[in-house]
């Protein structure tokens, strides 16, 4: 059950950011970027603890799922989703990285 | 012909039921086997034989014995000295399921002298009856939670998403709530 305080942290840290670009529906943006985050989260873990892929290789996944769960939940252009998911999860990722410490590749 | 099968049938559920022909073939845990004082055997040489492999050990090493599920796991060990002089040979296996402690004191009329102790496992990694162990039970827990978790995610998903669909002219639940 520890490991989901990552989970929580993630949460946190994306939906600032996501929050902030879909501002005028903003409560649909905590709903739906939580449940993406449940969604996503779980699985990533999963994968980075049992595979060999690299964690760049699934954050890649993961940042493509939630760009195209923005662009059906939240509406507007392809390119705005990509860029909303990709700033959350660099974020997320990056300052993960830098607290736990692990390898990117 | 009928009479046969059956008789067939049966012999086959005996045999499984008193585990006939299945030597040990219950999950067990590796053993290790610790070898001290190996340079008390001074000129001759501590081999240990490992199926086809034949290790020397030179100082003292911790030995890891792993298991078997069916013939038991056994290693041979003795000491030669000179390609023509060889000790006696005792053997060590992970069927008895016990970590085993080696003291060597040296050789004496070719005949190793040593000290034995052996510890029953402690069943830190003990297989329940299905032979299945407790680490291997809490990764699938673990992997049982995490997919939960992403799946009820996925359902929510999918609900919010048909729920609107239904609804027109609400894209989402800001006017709502």
């Amino acid at each position: 059950m520890q490991m989901f305080q990552y989970l929580l942290f993630t949460i946190l840290l994306e939906l600032p950011v996501v929050i902030l670009c879909y501002h005028k529906q903003w409560k649909t943006v905590l709903l739906i970027n939580i449940l993406l985050n449940f969604f996503t989260w779980p699985l990533l873990t999963l994968l980075y603890y049992n595979t060999h892929i690299p964690l760049l290789v699934l954050e890649g996944g993961v940042f493509i799922t939630e760009a195209f769960g923005f662009k059906i939940f939240f509406g507007g252009n392809w390119s705005k989703a990509l860029l909303v998911s990709f700033t959350a999860n660099a974020l997320s990722l990056l300052i993960g990285v830098y607290i736990s410490g692990i390898s990117l590749f | 012909m009928k009479e046969k099968g059956l008789l067939f049938i049966c012999l086959l559920i005996i045999s499984k039921a008193v585990f006939a022909d299945m030597p040990g073939n219950v999950p067990r845990q590796d053993v290790t086997a610790k070898f001290i004082n190996i340079s008390s055997l001074g000129n001759y040489t501590l081999h240990v034989l490992d199926y086809k492999s034949d290790y020397i050990l030179t100082h003292d090493t911790l030995y890891n014995i792993y298991a078997s599920r069916g013939v038991p796991h056994n290693i041979l060990v003795y000491a030669e000295h000179g390609k023509s002089q060889f000790t006696d040979t005792f053997f060590l296996s992970e069927f008895e399921q016990s970590d085993y402690e080696i003291t060597f004191t040296g050789v004496q009329n070719n005949k190793l002298q040593y000290g034995l102790k052996s510890t029953a496992l402690q069943g830190q990694n003990k297989t329940d009856e299905k032979g299945i162990t407790k680490e291997v039970k809490n990764f699938w827990k673990t992997n049982e939670i995490l997919i939960g978790v992403s799946l009820v995610a996925l359902l929510g998903l999918i609900v919010f998403f048909i729920w609107r669909k239904k609804k027109p002219g609400k894209n989402n639940i800001d006017p709502i709530l």
